[in-house]
């Protein structure tokens, strides 16, 4: 008997060290873009996902890139495992996450939020998934604004002939500027504030926390101002190969994500509260319509085009109706 | 009786009246003593731990002499400015300890690192947030235009301009903890403009090149930031005050290029021992040397788990086949 417990005891021992020792952590990488790099505030996101990931098992290699096209191309030829990137470039792995920034569909951050809120619900996994590639996380990245040199021009119509710096790239603003009779006036993140500044652009968008450090203040002043109706909402995405982790790891990332919403918002709110008010231009309701109208007419045409995708076009538009039951759009099936 | 008490308000009154001026007259001094003596002791000092604490001890008391009137701006924007320092130095230890719990794959150990770090990310955003505050105060807000520097005043609106970048560094850092104006980085770009470079170390225009390559467009058209951060860093070597390598290495660190920032490092290490130190200003450079220390910590604590050498003078890699010593080796 004594000697049966003795080998109980031994093999007891035996089974536990072996079976509850800590789980064998998995090397993986990282490509993260950030426009001011590692010390950029996207990348001190991602570095706060790395020590996260390491209790679920996932040791994570980051990479910090400032150019947006290298880090997508290098996600692309497999020298990294996952991407942090613009729902922009998101787009192109994931139709559905990357449709989240369409213009004009969340013009708050609590619309933002429950939408993410929703995507991040294990029911949806699909809406993150698309072939190879999955959506492991979403984070805000500010709103964007419309910013003029001359306020009176603060109903979308008054657009019409004048001339707007476009990122190049940017499918979406392109249409825009075509719907509203807008000219465009081509550019690149590193050149748009000097062709605003300069009088070579009528109007350019930006998020808030641009506006300071790029010293936007110089196009908007004296005449101009900054148009209180985000025209987009900026997402930061983390993308995937889904092969490359665990089943459930998707699921588990994206609820971890979406309880970081207000962490990543902070400077972004931040830098909104330091526009001093006399920069605002306040839509009057009847304006903000056509805004509206003119947004709506932009998504519709770029998802009959394949470049949003409806199903998040659709559950966007539950959110808003979730929000104001009243809204005419409700009524009708456009989106 | 009533006599009585008006002679005791009538002394009260006259002890009080004296007291102000008395604290006020006590203000100017400590101010003028900081400026003429205290200020350049610590300059001359390597010992950044010593600076840090006294800045940290010192800068309540000589900030609270504004309460007596008097203007004590220069002599707390050095306190905080030193103040600042400890507070880096936690959130660099605290960083190193969150890499190595990276590697060694402790999650929790990582992420309790990590909010330490951020933590004293914080600290030190506000203490350079209130350093660059002073600087406002006393030279005014940047309206676009330089203000009337003296010789004298140099050197504060130096460190003024420095404190302003490291406040917004740190709050990025931080998420934003500290509330930094976002207007610094601008701040900092046009005001270097109002110093002569060269007879700064270069480091006018390493400030002003690492706002171009920290702020994506705000490099100016027909403008090179690294060619200028280059310029910048040459001017240093030459004046044994190396104030731009330590801009140029947080540049290129934020770039994310491990091979461009060892190679910076290495070159740090060597033009420290090929020329020698400004005497005068031996906490700038010991500033510089730590702020390199840490970035080829950070490489060794990645790579090996530990930190590397104190002089940063080598990275951890394999030892590259040597003829000469094969030559040496053969047929023994």
């Amino acid at each position: 008997m004594k000697k049966f417990l003795i080998l109980s005891v031994i093999i007891l021992g035996t089974w536990m060290s072996v079976g509850v020792g800590a789980a064998e952590t998995v090397d993986r990488s990282m490509c993260v873009f950030d426009p001011s790099g590692a010390h950029g505030d996207v990348f001190k996101a991602a570095q706060r996902y790395q020590a996260q990931a390491l209790t679920w098992g996932i040791r994570l290699d980051l990479k910090a890139y400032t150019d947006e096209v290298v880090a997508n191309s290098d996600f692309k030829a497999g020298k990294c495992n996952m991407a942090f990137l613009t729902s922009l470039r998101v787009r192109s792995y994931v139709h559905e996450s990357g449709s989240i920034e369409a213009i004009g569909a969340l013009p708050s951050y609590d619309l933002l939020r429950k939408t993410i809120e929703a995507l991040s619900n294990p029911k949806v996994r699909e809406l993150n998934t698309d072939g190879d590639y999955e959506t492991m996380a979403m984070f805000p990245g500010g709103a964007v604004y419309l910013l003029l040199r001359d306020k009176n021009l603060k109903d979308i119509k008054d657009l019409a002939g004048r001339k707007i710096a476009t990122l190049t790239y940017d499918q979406a603003a392109t249409t825009m500027v075509d719907i509203v009779g807008a000219s465009m006036v081509p550019a690149e993140i590193a050149t748009f504030a000097g062709i605003f500044n300069n009088g070579r652009a009528d109007a350019c968008y930006s998020p808030a926390i641009g506006i300071k450090p790029l010293e936007l203040m110089k196009g908007i002043s004296p005449n101009g101002g900054i148009v209180r109706f985000p025209i987009g909402q900026l997402t930061f995405q983390i993308v995937a190969r889904h092969k490359d982790f665990a089943e459930g790891f998707g699921n588990t990332s994206r609820a971890w994500a979406a309880t970081q919403f207000d962490a990543m918002l902070s400077l972004t709110k931040k830098a909104e509260q330091e526009i001093p008010a006399k920069f605002w231009i306040e839509v009057p309701k009847d304006l903000q319509k056509n805004y509206f109208e003119k947004f709506r007419e932009v998504r519709i045409r770029l998802r009959d085009k394949k470049v949003y995708h409806p199903t998040i076009l659709k559950l966007m538009k539950r959110v808003r109706c979730s929000a104001d039951k009243e809204a005419a759009e409700c009524a009708d099936n456009l989106e | 009786m009533n006599k009585r008490i008006l002679f005791f308000v009538t002394i009260v009154t006259i002890t009080l009246a004296n007291c102000s001026i008395v604290y006020r007259v006590t203000g100017k001094t400590l101010n003028s003593y900081a400026q003429d003596h205290l200020v350049p002791f610590y300059l001359a000092s390597d010992d950044l731990d010593a600076i840090c604490t006294g800045g940290t001890a010192l800068g309540p008391l000589v900030a609270s002499f504004e309460r007596t009137g008097a203007s004590v701006e220069l002599a707390t924007m050095v306190a905080q400015m030193g103040a600042g320092m400890c507070a880096e130095k936690q959130a660099q230890e605290a960083e190193l300890l969150y890499i190595a719990a990276v590697r060694k794959g402790k999650g929790e150990e990582a992420l309790d690192n990590q909010a330490r770090q951020i933590r004293y990310h914080g600290i030190a955003a506000k203490r350079y947030g209130d350093a660059h505050n002073r600087f406002l105060q006393y030279f005014g807000e940047w309206k676009g235009k330089c203000p009337s520097i003296s010789e004298d005043e140099e050197l504060y609106y130096l460190v003024g301009l420095s404190s302003g970048l490291l406040a917004i560094l740190h709050d990025f850092a931080s998420q934003g903890y500290a509330g930094i104006t976002r207007e610094v980085p601008s701040v900092v770009a046009g005001g270097s403009k109002c110093l002569d470079s060269k007879k700064w170390w270069g480091t006018p225009l390493a400030l002003e090149a690492v706002v171009w390559l920290s702020v994506p467009g705000a490099t100016p058209e027909g403008k090179d930031a690294n060619k200028q951060m280059e310029e910048a860093v040459k001017q240093g070597d030459q004046a044994g005050v190396r104030m731009s390598r330590a801009f140029q290495i947080q540049a290129a660190a934020g770039k994310g290029d491990v091979e461009k920032i060892k190679k910076l490092i290495l070159e740090h290490s060597k033009v420290i021992s090929q020329i020698p130190a400004k005497k005068e200003y031996l906490f700038l450079e010991a500033f510089a040397e730590n702020l390199s220390r840490h970035e080829s910590d950070k490489i060794w604590m990645k790579e090996t788990g530990h930190r590397g050498p104190i002089n940063f003078s080598s990275f951890p890699g394999k030892k590259k086949n040597n003829k000469e010593e094969d030559d040496l080796l053969k047929d023994l």
